[in-house]
């Protein structure tokens, strides 16, 4: 710089910088831009405090006046009369300990409560190569509480200390399998729906292991006849299952039982109720439609005129029915048809039709995700000489299925939700069944949203984890971050 | 050729379904269980306990027609059913008894094709009001607001019974009882209504019974009582005698020495007086 003269008026040291006016920083400033910013937004906000204000004030007292411990709605009157003055009300959760059990588990036997437990808290370890292979992180503590969760379980749900060491060995050991590779736990995702079927429902250690067995024979009969076209390997597969399971299972099942029998207590499902009832149908219902859902999408998208028409007929009758009235022919019309005496169990026909109606859901969204993929990429697949099967499962499918994530986990959400439809068909869901048949009780009658906000709050647990996770694996996928 | 084939298997299943559903004594000696339909949950007729333990006016059916038939009370396997799966859980042979508070009528008797074998319980739409509504006779309603259940036969006899005694009335519908009991006391209607029977144990229910009373009017007749499939003699006989071992007292093989109507009052009309009881 050269030298400049400057005016004797003009400041040649800087002012000290002086704090914003008290108007532009901190909460007023923020108060200001985000609350009050016109009249119309000022009316909205003190409209909005007004409604807050009125909403916490009815029901701030209601919970703060709770009463844990009662034996009935009277007495939880009683104590919240006595406690609080005449006229308070107050929440009564006293109905959700008193009756926790029928909530969670039903009628289910009440010693075998360790089973559905069980059976829970290994989904998660079947589950984690599949959802939590990339982050070593993430899958030590989704495991590790879960390891916590069931160590402390099962001592209260009265199992014995040997079992639950042997149990939280065998976790442990899983648990150092998960920790030095992603895919460890494969083989208990192979054998887990047996697994769970059998500590659910008990019986014969042989039906499970029978019915899986047909998957390995498809399996099988799928490699077997691999070089000859698509059609004539998944057909050969499905035939070898179908056969094995309608005319080998039976016989075979049944020398098992008579020279190796091993058997634990069979439950039946009308002891199925509360939330073991809402996530088997949950569960089975997710796992099953998300592959015939991928299927039927594909299938709606095929050049092959009959496989179009079957499938656009399949998805538009399934969605442009209600879930109910599938539920209806599953639990009612059914029994016409099957031959008098034909034991087909509700829960599993209720599996059936709520898979069905997700399926046909989860269709549509992975053909959008389908429809958005670029021509480009299925040029470039075909250009690369991939078959059909190869195109889309290693060009087509991990895009459409990563862009419709959040379609095909919102389905799922749903479809949990749905569950508690089946209260319509005579089973025991925990929002309305149980809430009724606790109600119906003369300790318990009068009180109404206790068991209303139980239910909903533990299905906001299970709908939030599961959005929380699709968020987590859209993060994951996310390719254009360069 | 297919299709006719198809339809044939599709009648013979239907026959066969007929045939063997013709004894259902058999079926369930054979199954060593009875089946027995329920409501998922209403107080005073059937309702689990916290044990899954299954007690009520209509349970107590369930329990004799077993030990009638198998000789054990405890060999029931109870199937809750709903209001709009009863009567095709019934027909489709899913139960084989249906105790479920179900009214009597002549259509599900003759359209329905089902067998009402007896009453159990004469219940009848009342009304409930606040004490402070000043009211003691329904015919002093005229212009209230009324919360009632939509979907049942409440529904047309409220309207029946407002007609006939040129008043007017604002329904306020609601879906079960126990949404009518919130409803009620957040004094969303002046009048609740629905059978006596529950109208008597949701007052039963509230914090202050005092403050509520049930009108003297009973504006419907509702026999309600358990029901079987048509034309199964056999079994509905069973059941039919069931009943009336429970409703009377034990009768000696000759036949009831006393007259029938008087046998009945000593055990049902009792049971009513004692549910129905307004101070209960």
């Amino acid at each position: 710089m050269s030298e400049h003269r400057t005016a004797a008026y003009v400041r040649t040291d800087m002012l000290p910088e002086k704090a914003p006016p008290v108007s532009e920083m901190g909460a007023i400033r923020w108060l200001r831009e985000n609350l009050f910013s016109g009249p119309l937004n000022t009316f909205l906000t003190l409209a909005g405090a007004f409604v807050l204000y009125f909403l916490l004030s009815e029901a701030f007292p209601w919970f703060r006046n709770s009463v844990w411990v009662a034996a009935s709605v009277g007495e939880c009157r009683d104590i919240i009369t006595a406690r609080w003055g005449e006229g308070a009300t107050g929440a009564c959760w006293a109905i959700i300990r008193d009756r926790w059990n029928m909530f969670m588990f039903g009628f289910y036997p009440r010693e075998l409560y360790w089973r559905p437990t069980l059976a829970l808290g290994l989904l998660l370890f079947a589950a984690a190569p599949v959802l939590f292979s990339e982050s070593r992180r993430i899958r030590m503590i989704v495991l590790g509480v879960m390891t916590l969760f069931l160590v402390l379980a099962f001592p209260a749900l009265g199992v014995g200390g040997l079992a639950t060491g042997l149990m939280l060995l065998a976790l442990v050991a899983m648990l150092v399998v998960a920790w030095s590779r992603p895919w460890g736990l494969l083989w208990l995702t192979g054998i887990y729906p047996g697994l769970a079927v059998w500590l659910l429902w008990g019986g014969s250690v042989w039906v499970p292991v029978l019915a899986m067995a047909g998957f390995v024979l498809a399996w099988a009969a799928f490699t077997a006849t691999r070089g000859r076209g698509a059609i004539i390997s998944v057909g050969s597969a499905v035939a070898a299952a179908l056969a094995w399971w309608f005319f080998a299972m039976g016989p075979v099942s049944q020398v098992l039982d008579t020279y190796l029998p091993y058997a634990i207590d069979a439950v039946r499902s009308d002891k199925f109720g509360g939330f073991v009832l809402a996530l088997t149908i949950g569960v089975a219902g997710i796992v099953l439609s998300l592959p015939i859902g991928v299927v039927l999408a594909l299938a709606r998208r095929s050049d092959m005129l009959l496989v179009k028409a079957l499938a656009v007929g399949f998805i538009e009758f399934i969605r442009g029915v209600p879930l109910i009235s599938l539920l209806f022919v599953a639990s009612l019309l059914l029994n016409y048809f099957l031959p008098p005496g034909t034991n087909f169990d509700i829960i599993l026909r209720v599996i059936i039709m709520v898979t069905l109606f997700a399926a046909a859901y989860i269709a549509e969204v992975v053909r959008g995700g389908l429809a958005a993929l670029p021509r480009g990429q299925y040029e470039a697949a075909d250009s690369l000489g991939l078959d059909y099967w190869k195109a889309q499962r290693l060009v087509v499918l991990p895009q459409a299925l990563k862009i419709s994530i959040p379609g095909i986990v919102s389905t799922f959400i749903g479809m949990f939700k749905d569950t508690t439809l089946v209260v319509f068909v005579g089973l025991l869901d925990p929002l309305k069944g149980i809430t009724d048949s606790v109600r119906a009780s003369f300790e318990w009658k009068g009180a109404y949203w206790e068991p209303y906000i139980f239910v909903g709050c533990i299905f906001f647990i299970f709908n939030f984890a599961m959005s929380r996770y699709s968020m987590y694996l859209e993060r994951r996928l996310k390719r254009d971050h360069h | 050729m297919k299709k006719s084939v198809f339809f044939g298997t599709l009648a013979t299943a239907g026959l066969v379904a007929g045939f063997a559903a013709a004894s259902t004594l058999d079926d369930v000696k054979a199954r060593g269980e009875l089946n027995c339909g329920v409501n998922t949950g209403l107080v005073g007729f059937a309702a689990p306990d916290a044990n899954g333990n299954w007690s009520g006016f209509d349970v107590a059916i369930c329990k004799a027609v077993a030990a009638a038939v198998l000789g054990d009370p405890s060999k029931v396997k109870y199937v809750p059913t709903s209001g709009q799966t009863r009567f095709t859980a019934l027909a489709s042979g899913e139960v084989d008894v249906l105790a479920r508070n179900s009214t009597w009528t002549f259509l599900r008797d003759n359209d329905l094709k089902l067998d009402f074998v007896g009453v159990n319980y004469y219940d009848g739409q009342g009304f409930m009001v606040p004490k402070a509504l000043g009211v003691s006779s329904a015919k002093e309603l005229d212009g209230a607001t009324i919360c009632i259940q939509t979907g049942t036969t409440t529904e047309l006899n409220l309207a029946d019974f407002f007609k006939a005694n040129n008043m007017t009335y604002q329904p306020i519908a609601i879906d079960s009882n126990a949404e009518g009991e919130q409803q009620y006391l957040a004094g969303a209607c002046d009048a609740y209504t629905t059978d006596a029977s529950g109208l008597a144990a949701t007052r039963a229910a509230f914090a202050n019974p005092a403050d509520h009373i049930i009108l003297p009017e009973i504006i419907s007749k509702e026999p309600l009582g358990p029901a079987v499939r048509h034309g199964d003699n056999q079994w509905g006989d069973i059941v039919r005698w069931t009943l009336n071992a429970l409703i009377g007292r034990p009768w000696p093989d000759d036949g009831p020495r006393q007259p029938l109507g008087k046998t009945r009052h000593s055990g049902g009309w009792q049971l009513r007086r004692n549910l129905c009881r307004n101070d209960r």
